[in-house]
């Protein structure tokens, strides 16, 4: 693996010419929203680079994001992304086990000191100084600490590694935290999901590796690319909603319909993510297209918000019981919901937390 | 016109959508007209129906070049029926990864790169070394 040449220069050697580039470059600031012009700085910017050396930290996880980053939809072209980076680390993909792949990590730590990005996927745990997951006889949590001392930057993907996830559900026995807990001040992205969208993954280390720094973040240090809209924004069964149009159950009439799955417990209206337009399996369907409501998965705390088939409280401006209400508010609220989804938002975690206490 | 009806419909509409879309491209092709400078028009992330996308192709129709690119999967690059105005599909696995309108002489992934042709000409020459070769070892 050669660190020291540029990854023109690399493609160039190997037969692939600049187009290749370009093409990835449209690719990706189509993905992430950037204005179309931005793709050819994108295309110089990767040009001129080197390979990115990466150490993926697989902590308490279920090795659902590296199934979701290693099935992307399109493998020719998202393969080049795999050109781009030097996976110097990744316990569960490298060859090589035990002493020698801890010795690859402090390799690639040392050869690349302040230049390299730590992926973590999942969760760490904190109580009893960590002894609930260790990582050849290293607990995660010394493993983290070590690792990022000299990292240029931290991903953290999927919901474990941004928010806890499933392992920081109560009563979380090991003391699960975030990683931006840990990061100790490093520069860190969140791309949160459970997994994440395998082109959220793969667009913001590519912009990283281009531009050299962080892509806009959000509230939660999410890329706004990916998680500036909720799901309910940009979800094709919106019209239903705004005229107020529910499945009461999943196969009453309004399910063969295909009308709005709120009153059946979908979370779209309070998940920001981009399901509904990037979408899952190559593109082919998302969990709302196939007939169940979203669950909310990239937020925090999604698995202890009271239930996945538990409606949302009522919009803001509804009337009467919740469920008669939301049905109303949907089709007086028209569209207005987007700019109440925020508030709407912050109402369902206030309602959470009162039921919670 | 019930509900249901007024929903689904409103879900099936396509035509303003594309009337907004040709009429930017127009805008964009008369600013190029006039100053030089390029647009591109990506189709990625609006909420564009198969309708809408044949509904914009049919009205923009096929110009003189059409054009496949063979690098990482394939892309699909024609003139419009509007000169300058082209349309640029890059595919990865067979699915559209990126989808595009572009307002310029010629789309940028048509175009060799200079830089490659540094390369190119070593290996052109290499090329014509090992043909000079074999031609010396079977006189």
């Amino acid at each position: 693996m050669r660190h020291d040449e540029t990854l023109a220069a690399e493609m160039q050697r190997r037969g692939v010419s600049r187009r290749a580039f370009l093409k990835y470059a449209s690719y990706v600031a189509s993905l992430m929203a950037l204005p179309p012009s931005a793709a050819e700085a994108l295309a110089e910017g990767l040009a001129a680079a080197r390979r990115q050396s990466v150490i993926w930290l697989s902590f308490q996880e279920c090795t659902g994001c590296t199934e979701s980053i290693t099935r992307s939809h399109s493998p020719t072209l998202e393969n080049l992304m795999f050109d781009f980076i030097s996976l110097d680390y990744h316990h569960t993909l490298m060859a090589v086990s035990g002493q020698a792949a801890e010795q690859a990590r402090l390799e690639a730590m040392a050869a690349n000191k302040g230049k390299y990005i730590v992926v973590v996927d999942g969760s760490v745990p904190t109580k009893d100084g960590g002894v609930y997951s260790t990582i050849a006889g290293i607990s995660n949590l010394k493993m983290l600490e070590e690792t990022l001392r000299d990292a240029f930057a931290v991903v953290a993907v999927g919901s474990c590694a941004c928010f806890g996830g499933i392992p920081a559900a109560k009563p979380n026995p090991t003391g699960a935290v975030a990683i931006s807990e840990l990061a100790g001040g490093k520069p860190l992205i969140n791309i949160s999901g459970c997994p994440p969208i395998p082109e959220a993954m793969t667009g913001v280390l590519s912009y990283v590796l281009s531009f050299g720094k962080l892509p806009e973040l959000d509230h939660l240090g999410r890329p706004k690319a990916f998680f500036g809209e909720t799901i309910h924004d940009r979800c094709y069964r919106r019209p239903y909603y705004e005229r107020g149009l529910f499945a009461d159950g999943f196969d009453d009439h309004g399910a063969r319909q295909g009308y709005c799955l709120y009153k059946l417990g979908c979370k779209g209206p309070v998940t920001y993510n981009a399901c509904a337009t990037l979408k899952w399996n190559g593109g082919v369907s998302f969990p709302i297209q196939s007939g169940h409501g979203c669950l909310g998965c990239s937020e925090p705390d999604f698995w202890d918000q009271g239930g996945f088939y538990r409606p949302l409280p009522t919009p803001l401006g509804a009337m009467g019981p919740a469920l008669a209400g939301a049905a109303v508010a949907g089709a007086a609220l028209g569209v207005g919901a987007a700019l109440a989804a925020r508030s709407h938002q912050k109402t369902y975690l206030a309602a959470s937390e009162k039921e919670k206490d | 016109m019930s509900l249901a009806c007024e929903a689904k419909q409103m879900l099936e509409d396509d035509g303003a959508f594309v009337d907004a879309l040709l009429w930017e491209t127009h805008a964009r092709l008369a600013h190029f007209a006039e100053t030089g400078e390029i647009a591109s028009i990506d189709l990625g992330g609006l909420p564009m129906s198969g309708r809408d996308r044949e509904a914009l192709d049919s009205i923009l129709g096929r110009g003189e070049v059409s054009a496949a690119v063979e690098v990482a999967g394939r892309s699909e690059v024609w003139e419009t029926g509007f000169s300058s105005v082209w349309r640029v599909r890059h595919f990865g696995d067979g699915t559209i990864a990126a989808d595009l309108i572009e307002i310029t002489s010629c789309p940028s992934i048509l175009a060799a790169d200079r830089r490659d042709a540094d390369n190119a000409a070593r290996r052109l020459a290499e090329a014509l070394e090992a043909k000079l070769g074999n031609a010396e070892t079977l006189a």
